[in-house]
């Protein structure tokens, strides 16, 4: 039986141990105690609910969102620590517990951390939250001093008595500070004073990145800790009908096989390596259920029905498509298609858990805390007060960590070995072929010119799957799941000003799980939409920009960021022998892109994209050089998956196993890219997600431009161009 | 052409939106030459204030005697467990009429109401709601003396990642905490 | 099981595992450092790359039984986990997102380095194959430049 060593100073990594940066509030245990946050006021005063300071000054933000990459632990809290006029270099972060949030009241707010919000659903009440501390501080001071709080200035830390120029440290007023109440009315600087907002500051958490001592959810030790490999029907909604533990119970370091719920059976052993080499052996027999015989071309075919089928779901409209199609100068029609994608993300999904009778520990790497705690009750029917969450930084979650089945999956598995904690981590394989995709749909779009070449009719009939019935139907409007129109509805669309629209959508439910992947319905409807508006304006004889530029002048946001993009990447200047450009704009996530792609096409047809130039406005950024990172990085992303990406169906199951056969982009795939940041400000706008639309349109455009055809299924390889 | 929408257990129950069951369509079925009926949709009043005086008039209930146990958080509001007890002895002489459940952030307030007498026994109902948002859950009970009693908890529904709610349109950004 | 000696980042260890046992899994469950991480299983990601004997490993095909030489992990690369210019070059350049991939990436770069002391572009597409799904890649690219001493910080 294989002793586990422990490596004691590696237990936590605590970022006191490796110096600079950013600490999680983890301290390094004198013993083998549990993986604990930070106590808060160890040494620290709780200046309002979301500073701690320190006598030495180190200032504690908290961070009730998660960190997948995205850098939202490091804008949270520069926009705290710029009302609280503290000193950056002092500053570190700590999540809230969502225990603490929920025994709170969800002072905190709202923990979830997706559809790109969760600088700009935050700003108000964080900033407040500085803001507040400060006053309080300022307060706290000019109370010692027996003067006007109003003749004290606070900078860097340090409050200032303006006329007899006496300093006190926030250290030094915390404890005072911490005993006053909490102002009503919490004036916010003007954008304009911001000092540590808007500036492209180093990030708290990379210094841990860099030497193994972050502990990720997959990393996680604690004491007497066992190890789960999971297998769940491979096809979706089939069951477990047996299986047979005898066969494996003898192999080494085996503990115990349990089911977990209708779908899925874990081996638990000492190590995972053990628990995942008896799993492969253990004996199991499936109930597939009715979709077993489910294909790509069944669910093509059924995709396909409902592109002309009389019932749709509307997204909007106005004017009369129809009438105006009929008398059109010119028409264009065209049918686009984009498959499943799984998210992939780096760490596969895990999670440890410890059950003891009516509570629960559970060690995650999740997207929203509130719904790991409230899943983790759910799923094993306790109280939400008697559940504990520990919440890691995350190996990126691309939105499949806002779902919480393996969550619940490690609390069940965990309550049927009491007392011990279950570290439950799914192999590449499983996470491969149990994802929930990007939904699969087809577009069908009308075009219709009038006789000078400008639009005057669209209409856009989407096919395919609705994710909000899949996964949050309460979320529906009325039946309808407006998010299957992102970028298309009244608010987002850039094109309003073509007098006759229609966006609708024959809703097609597969039995594949599909949720929310980075981008969500914008990646698919941004190639459909732009390299829609291409083709009619290659059909009108009109450049591309001049083409769009006529049509959205009811949309000059989206304008502003389009022309900026195409001056930048000298739309309409000369181009090197054989290289061509392509353009694309989006609206999303409360923010406006644009995208200028130069490529040139070989003699064996290949495509090579020698750069991108992009831009985004999203109002205020936070911090210019971490968005600039997430434009580039969402390329990697979205250019990868149109390269490569798919997710095949046959005999009811996801096909692909790992990333030998669903490739993603690597190095040597990514071209030169221009990441502009182009904050007009006076809104707050996402950014996770945003330009990843529109990095493939223009790609799509710009070979357009080089070959003289028109790609309209993805992903590329199966054209034979990459 | 065998069906590929999805029957799962899980699939079929969450694809039931409010109203629009044609969107669950099998496509061999949508090949009509003229649509469907639509079932028409009988008017529920929306503002939780006038579904609570559409049941029970212009009685004001009072706080007490009702007991309304449900968790504080939920993650997807799809189903929750919802119990109601009332103090009540549930005689002929004094006992609980009817118990009436609303949800104050639901597009349709009124959820359930259950009709009870003294052969009830106990003045206690059990369910699963579906609840859209966040948002308060009250239950009033309506008793034999023609008094009402309420109670009111809220509720949290956690899962938000990624979900883009059209609320926020573009520009427009900040939105408070509950 | 065997009992099989290895030596880590400079120190002796010994295991009683499987010889077929995955080095990787050896190194993150029967040693402790999690540094190194798990991604794929099948060598096809490069989170798991660690150094044998100086050279570039995916330690996730590497069975236990079949090592020969030293083994560096990401632990291992530097004495104070800051101080390698790999180490340095990524920080000046603030290079990881999420940050899972990295210990491969620069267990990655800082073979090439010693192997290339000054890569080309090309070099880099060539060997530096490590998936990263954040996208990192201008800025392990321009900070494997920078460590080289051919770029700018």
């Amino acid at each position: 039986m294989t002793k586990l060593k422990l490596d004691r100073r590696r237990f936590l990594g605590s970022a006191a141990a490796v110096g600079g940066g950013f600490a999680l509030g983890w301290t390094v245990p004198g013993t083998l105690e549990a993986f604990a946050q930070k106590q808060v006021g160890d040494a620290g005063s709780e200046v309002g609910i979301w500073v701690v300071i320190h006598p030495d000054d180190t200032t504690v933000v908290r961070i009730a969102r998660s960190e997948m990459g995205q850098g939202t632990l490091t804008g949270l809290a520069q926009l705290v620590a710029d009302e609280l006029d503290a000193d950056w270099s002092k500053v570190r972060t700590e999540f809230v517990a969502p225990e603490e949030n929920l025994a709170k009241k969800r002072a905190w707010g709202d923990m979830s951390t997706g559809g790109s919000r969760g600088i700009r659903t935050s700003v108000d009440y964080v900033r407040k939250g500085g803001a507040a501390a400060r006053m309080m501080l300022v307060a706290a001071a000019a109370q010692q001093w027996r003067v006007p709080a109003g003749e004290c200035v606070a900078a860097d830390s340090v409050i200032t008595h303006a006329t007899s120029g006496r300093k006190l440290r926030y250290g030094q007023v915390a404890a005072a500070a911490a005993k006053l109440e909490t102002p009503k009315d919490v004036p916010l600087k003007d954008p304009k004073d911001w000092k540590i907002i808007g500036k492209g500051v180093k990030r708290l958490d990379t210094a841990e990145k860099l030497n193994g001592s972050l502990v990720y959810a997959i990393d996680v030790k604690l004491p007497g800790m066992l190890n789960a490999a999971i297998a769940q029907c491979p096809v979706f909604g089939g069951t477990v009908k047996s299986f047979d533990a005898a066969k494996i119970k003898a192999m080494p370091g085996v503990h115990s096989v349990v089911p977990v719920g209708e779908n899925a059976v874990a081996v638990v052993a000492d190590t995972w390596w053990h628990a995942k080499t008896a799993l492969d052996k253990l004996p199991i027999t499936w109930d597939e259920g009715e979709h077993a015989t489910v294909s790509d071309a069944t669910i093509a075919e059924f995709v396909k029905s409902g592109l002309d089928g009389p019932q749709a779901a509307l997204g909007q409209q106005q004017g009369d498509v129809d009438a105006a199609l009929a008398g059109a100068a010119k028409t264009v029609e065209a049918v686009y298609g984009t498959p499943f994608l799984n998210h992939a993300t780096m760490e596969p999904m895990n999670c440890t858990a410890k059950v003891d009778g009516d509570k629960c520990e559970i060690w995650v790497a999740t997207q929203n805390g509130d719904a790991a705690l409230a899943a983790a009750a759910e799923a094993i029917k306790i109280k939400p007060e008697n559940v504990k969450v520990h919440k890691t930084l995350l190996g990126s979650g691309f939105g499949r960590r806002g779902m919480t089945d393996y969550v619940r999956q490690a609390v069940v598995i965990a309550k049927q070995v009491p007392g011990k904690p279950v570290k439950m981590i799914w192999s590449r394989e499983e996470d491969m072929q149990h994802g929930f995709y990007r939904p699969i749909t087809q577009c069908q779009l009308k075009g219709g010119l009038d006789a000078d070449g400008k639009l005057v009719a669209l209409h856009a009939r989407l096919a395919g799957q609705s994710i909000l019935a899949s996964v949050a139907p309460s979320r529906m409007d009325n039946g309808v799941d407006k998010l299957a129109f992102q970028g298309w509805l009244a608010d987002e669309l850039g094109y309003m000003a073509v007098p006759n629209l229609r966006i609708d959508m024959g809703v097609r439910n597969t039995h594949v799980p599909v949720g929310f992947w980075r981008g969500v319905n914008h990646n698919q409807n941004a190639v459909y939409m732009e390299c829609f508006i291409d083709e009619l304006a290659h059909a009108a004889g009109k450049d591309p920009l001049e083409f769009r530029r006529a049509i959205m002048t009811k949309n000059p946001k989206h304008l502003a960021v389009l022309n900026a993009v195409a001056e930048k990447a000298g739309w309409g200047t000369p181009l090197p022998e054989g290289v061509h450009r392509g353009i694309c704009q989006n609206g999303g996530f409360g923010s406006y892109c644009a995208a200028v792609a130069e490529v040139s096409v070989d003699a064996k047809g290949k495509l090579k994209v020698h750069r991108i130039v992009a831009g985004i406005d999203c109002g205020y950024a936070v911090n210019p050089e971490q968005v600039a990172r997430q434009m580039e990085g969402s390329f990697a992303f979205g250019l990868g998956a149109s390269y490569f990406g798919r997710n095949t169906v046959k005999d009811g199951r996801i096909v692909e196993a790992n990333f030998d056969t669903y490739e993603v982009a690597r190095m040597a795939d990514v071209p030169k890219i221009e990441a502009h940041v182009l904050a007009s400000g006076g809104f707050w706008g996402g950014v996770g997600e945003p330009t990843i639309a529109v990095c493939t349109p223009a790609v799509l455009n710009a070979y357009f431009a080089a070959t003289g055809k028109r790609l309209r299924t993805l992903p590329l390889s199966q054209h034979g161009v990459v | 052409m065998r069906g590929t929408r999805s029957r799962t257990r899980r699939g079929f129950l969450r694809g039931l939106g409010l109203g629009a069951a044609w969107l669950l369509a099998a496509p061999w079925r949508a090949r009509a030459a003229t649509p469907p009926p639509v079932t028409p949709r009988i008017e529920v009043p929306k503002d939780p204030a006038a579904a609570i005086k559409s049941v029970i008039g212009d009685a004001k209930p009072t706080k007490g005697k009702v007991a309304l146990d449900m968790p504080y958080i939920t993650e997807t509001g799809t189903s929750v467990s919802v119990a109601v007890k009332v103090d009540s002895p549930m005689t002929e002489a004094d006992h609980v009429t009817a118990i009436h459940l609303f949800a104050d952030g639901n597009p349709v307030p009124r959820v359930a109401s259950y009709q009870l007498g003294p052969r009830a026994g106990r003045a206690e109902v059990a369910t699963r709601i579906r609840l859209a948002r966040s948002q308060r859950v009250i239950a009033i009970a309506q008793m034999s003396d023609g008094r009402f009693w309420s109670d009111t908890r809220e509720i949290n529904v956690a899962q938000g990642a990624c979900v883009d709610d059209t609320e926020g349109t573009l520009g427009s950004g900040s939105r408070s905490p509950l | 099981m065997a009992k099989i000696k290895l030596k880590v980042n400079g120190k002796a260890h010994t295991v009683d595992v499987e010889p077929d046992t995955p080095l990787l899994w050896v190194i993150r469950e029967n040693i402790g450092l999690t540094g190194t991480k798990y991604g794929c299983g099948v060598a096809q990601c490069g989170a798991c790359t660690v150094h044998v004997n100086g050279e570039a490993v995916r330690s996730c095909q590497m069975p236990i039984g079949q090592l020969q030489g030293d083994v560096v992990t990401i632990e291992g690369l530097s004495r104070d986990g800051k101080s390698h210019p790999v180490q340095k070059a990524w920080l000046a350049h603030d290079v990881p997102q999420c940050g899972y991939c990295q210990s491969g990436q620069i267990m990655a770069a800082a073979a090439l380095l010693k192997q290339t002391p000054k890569p080309t572009d090309q070099d880099i597409d060539d060997t530096m194959t490590n998936i990263c799904r954040c996208g990192t890649y201008p800025r392990v690219r321009a900070a494997i430049h920078t460590a080289s001493g051919n770029g700018k910080a």
